[in-house]
């Protein structure tokens, strides 16, 4: 039985605007202990997707297929359920630290949460496995540091206290959203050492929701390519990097500073408005007439790689 | 700008501006609309209650209240109006300059903005009234003196803060005059707050006007003003109360009216700005 | 033909009760060639953005020089230096921030046509079109709002509207960091062209050092307020020889899973810029540091290729 298994979501949002057609159709597998990085560009439904997993998405949103969590349909559960596995079994490290923590009550307080919360302890105990935690993410002076503030903290370790409050239930699936965006380049080799290490011993299973490839490259086993709404290849990083099937991974890769910053042309459809056929062709330098008018399937092209393209179909 | 698209939705807001243009004709046709000479005496028919000759009525002085109710539009909105537009010009004026030029010009000017916010502002009108003597033009002169006194502070924050964004600097970098800046990309930034409240404010302020003529202080007989036309009718509250209703009612359907249409202004503005953000 | 000499600037902070100063820059020197692109890199609070501001004189300095073709920027009267403006011009990072967001696309660029009187009322929308092609854009956008495109579109626009007055240095501060990976990409290119094109001089902020690498022909780094490597972008990136510098390459995260890379983890976070550290400011991370390193501020010696360390 697969971990986490999602199968044909689809997740809607109504607007004034229109249909915002976020996530469409997408099955993405996580086997137990495995890392798997999600990369997509700013708007291509990557952080819906995973806010839909814990059911954080707001109330005007269609969602259709499942999402099976060890067997059990986390859409279908009742809001009891689904809070019992929140923060303890599927945690979220959010983006932006400064933001996603309440600016009037300390830190400690805050990471202390999940534990009270789920393993019911008592204020000392649990205070007890909160400076544990702290230290583990290696902040200096736990003690000190779980009385003071977020705004009191750097960009870095306010991030490290995200990820101890993400981890202090010791989940089993952490979904980590852009957790080096916005980092100094050597903060966020830092934060990445950090969460390779505590991954690597607790052997708990991630989902990487992030627009840097290189950063997933370090820490997931698996890439899955987000294009608005759609998985469009997803492969092993070696794979991945050494043998890019889909045109935009292609193209992707090659837009990277490091491999002489070539642009794809044109802009990323919006979710409002999406092409009809593949939704790649209007940029795709191989399209045909067949991609014009007809989405590709899923299809496999390897061990455990598989493209949306018709130049394989 | 689409956001006035979205104020058409707002029911509430709807009614406000229609009744607000209805006051505006009114305001405007008065002399014509009017049955009867509102400051024609006819001793003989004095008091009379609503009917058919006379739908509201006649007052103490045999002077029709419907056609003194019809004129005092005219004298109330155009006062109001007239108030606002003094309380913006100053306000927007002494507020932009203290917050785009800081220092000690920024200082001074809150010191003493902060001196006059201290008053109780009806008192320190009352204070202006009695001193230059009571007549609807002094009336005036005291509410602009001290109204604009909230506007400077809400503009200087809104400076403050625009003054910080990029593409003021940008506009500076690119050479731009500071006058320049202020008026071409500042003040059309900072207005949207203040039309808002301007259009709440009328609603005070031709409440206050009312105030301040019922008082004795503003409008003097024989001019029809809603407010002292309120005063004068109040020896017959009892008796004749139709000269204290119909002023009354008149000035609470204006208020509402400009309160309506100041939410949803108001409201119209605060999600556009949300929806603005969220891309 | 851009000269910076002992260039300082201190923000005030603290209230009343003892005034502490926030040394962002503190002392730094550079030249920049016509012509030329000279990266500044470093990470947030070494005070590159200062620089950036300090070099257009868009923040007044404490101390220190800039020389453009001859003249001191900061000796200027206030008539001259709008003068002045015309021939430097800056690209910020968030290009949404940088547009009034209440002006159509087409009046932003076409106001500093206006200003500088650049074409008469009949060739203005001819202009306008010209700029427009350049960096990329419709003819339809013209009549947008910033608020209605996309961020790469609104940093296209910028770009024109700085192409409009034909300066000959252009900052470029952070120009792509809010920018999705792709757009990046385009509008580097933008840049590059355009620099190339018009033989501009260029002053390129980033943190990110693969940008970098491409768009410049020399980079300076910083540290705290203070210059710690300069050289050729080559000699920095394959013969570094400073720690701090050789940590930030180390940092960059590399996609190719066969690159076994050597990271250089830097211990614990940048001091506070009030009170920065004795003797090299870089001693507290460093893992080479020694007593000297404590007492003795290094000075940035070299030739062509200058390192500020005690242990060259």
């Amino acid at each position: 039985m697969t971990f986490l298994s999602i199968q044909n979501l689809n997740v809607h949002f109504h607007t004034e605007d229109g249909a915002v057609r976020a996530v469409n159709g997408i099955d993405l597998d996580i086997e137990e202990g495995e890392k798997l990085g999600l990369i997509g560009e700013t708007g291509c439904g990557k952080t819906v997707l995973g806010m839909a997993i814990l059911r954080l998405l707001s109330e005007n949103t269609t969602i259709k297929g499942r999402i099976l969590y060890k067997g059990k349909d986390l859409l279908t559960m009742s809001d009891r359920e689904i809070r019992r596995i929140r923060g303890k079994e599927i945690a979220m490290i959010f983006q932006n630290p400064l933001s996603s923590m309440n600016p009037v009550l300390t830190v400690g307080t805050q990471v202390a949460e999940p534990v009270e919360l789920h393993q019911h302890l008592k204020k000392q105990d649990a205070m007890q496995k909160v400076i544990e935690m702290i230290k583990s993410v290696k902040i200096p002076s736990p003690h000190e540091r779980a009385k003071e503030y977020p705004h009191e903290f750097s960009g870095g370790m306010r991030q490290r206290a995200m990820i101890a409050m993400g981890l202090i239930c010791m989940p089993s699936l952490i979904i980590a959203d852009e957790p080096t965006t916005g980092l100094d380049v050597t903060i966020q080799a830092q934060i990445v050492e950090l969460m390779s290490e505590m991954l690597r011993d607790s052997g708990t299973s991630m989902l990487l929701i992030t627009h840097d490839l290189a950063v997933a490259a370090e820490l997931c086993d698996y890439i899955a390519m987000m294009y608005p709404g759609e998985i469009v290849e997803y492969a092993s990083i070696r794979d991945l990097f050494k043998d890019p099937k889909h045109p935009y991974t292609m193209g992707f890769l090659d837009s990277l500073p490091g491999r002489g910053l070539k642009p794809i042309a044109g802009l990323s459809p919006s979710l409002i408005n999406l092409p009809v056929g593949c939704k790649f062709h209007p940029r795709c330098s191989f399209a045909t007439k067949r991609c014009k008018n007809n989405r590709p399937e899923l299809i496999e092209v390897g061990k455990k790689h598989y493209v949306r393209c018709f130049l394989y179909d | 700008m689409s956001f006035y698209l979205e104020l058409t939705k707002n029911k509430p807001a709807m009614i406000g501006v229609m009744i607000i243009l209805f006051l505006a004709l009114i305001a405007i046709f008065a002399p014509y609309i009017a049955p009867y000479d509102p400051l024609e005496l006819n001793l003989e028919e004095r008091l009379l209650p609503p009917g058919t000759d006379h739908l509201m009525g006649t007052d103490n002085l045999g002077r029709d209240v419907l056609s003194r109710v019809l004129t005092g539009t005219r004298v109330s909105l155009s006062m109001s109006a007239a108030v606002v537009t003094i309380i913006l010009i100053l306000g927007i004026t002494i507020g932009t300059i203290a917050g785009y030029f800081g220092g000690v010009v920024d200082d001074i000017i809150m010191r003493v903005v902060d001196v006059l916010l201290a008053f109780p502002g009806i008192i320190l009108a009352l204070v202006i009234a009695g001193l230059l003597g009571p007549s609807l033009t002094n009336v005036m002169i005291a509410l602009g003196a001290i109204w604009w006194v909230g506007y400077s502070r809400i503009i200087r924050g809104s400076v403050l803060s625009i003054k910080e964004k990029e593409f003021v600097e940008a506009a500076r970098a690119m050479g731009c005059s500071d006058t320049y800046i202020v008026i071409r990309h500042i003040l059309p930034n900072v207005l949207s707050p203040v039309i808002v409240l301007a259009t709440l404010d009328m609603g005070h302020i031709i409440l206050s006007i009312a105030a301040l003529s019922f008082l004795g202080l503003g409008a003097q007989p024989p001019v029809p003003e809603w407010g002292t036309m309120l005063n004068e009718g109040r020896p017959f509250m009892e008796s004749a109360s139709h000269l204290m209703i119909f002023p009354g009612l008149m000035i609470m359907i204006a208020v509402l009216a400009f309160n309506f249409v100041g939410d949803g202004l108001r409201d119209a503005l605060d999600p556009r700005m949300r929806e603005v953000t969220i891309k | 033909m851009i000269e910076v000499c002992g260039l300082k600037k201190y923000f005030q902070t603290g209230g009343m009760f003892g005034k502490k100063f926030i040394k962002a820059v503190d002392g730094v020197d550079f030249e920049i060639e016509k012509g030329e692109s000279l990266g500044l890199v470093g990470e947030s609070g070494c005070g590159k953005t200062t620089v950036g501001r300090l070099i257009l004189r868009l923040v007044e300095p404490t101390q220190g020089k800039v020389i453009i073709d001859g003249t001191n920027l900061f000796e200027l009267s206030k008539k001259d230096l709008r003068k002045m403006r015309k021939k430097m011009q800056i690209i910020f990072q968030n290009p949404d921030a940088s547009l009034d967001p209440r002006m159509r696309i087409g009046d932003c660029i076409a106001e500093p046509l206006k200003l500088y009187k650049v074409v008469n009322k009949k060739k203005m929308n001819d202009k306008i079109m010209q700029l427009i092609e350049t960096v990329g854009l419709n003819p339809e956008h013209v009549n947008r709002y910033p608020h209605e495109l996309s961020g790469g579109q609104n940093q296209r626009a910028v770009i024109a509207r700085i192409l409009a007055i034909n300066p000959e240095f252009i900052v470029a501060d952070e120009p792509t960091s809010a920018l999705d990976v792709n757009v990046q990409a385009q509008i580097l290119h933008i840049i590059r062209n355009v620099n190339e094109k018009f033989g501009l001089t260029c002053l390129f902020i980033s943190h990110d050092l693969e940008v970098i690498k491409i768009m410049t022909d020399r980079v300076a780094v910083m540290y705290l307020g203070k210059l710690v490597e300069i050289g050729k972008t080559d000699q920095i990136f394959n013969g570094t020889k400073h720690p701090y510098t050789k940590a930030l390459l180390s940092a960059i995260p590399v996609v190719d899973p066969d690159v076994k890379r050597k990271r250089i983890i830097l211990k614990g976070d940048m001091p506070n810029p009030i009170n920065p550290p004795s003797g090299c400011r870089f001693h507290t991370r460093c893992q080479y540091s020694e007593k000297i390193c404590e007492i003795e501020e290094p000075v940035l010696i070299g030739n062509g290729h200058k390192v500020a360390c005690h242990l060259r």
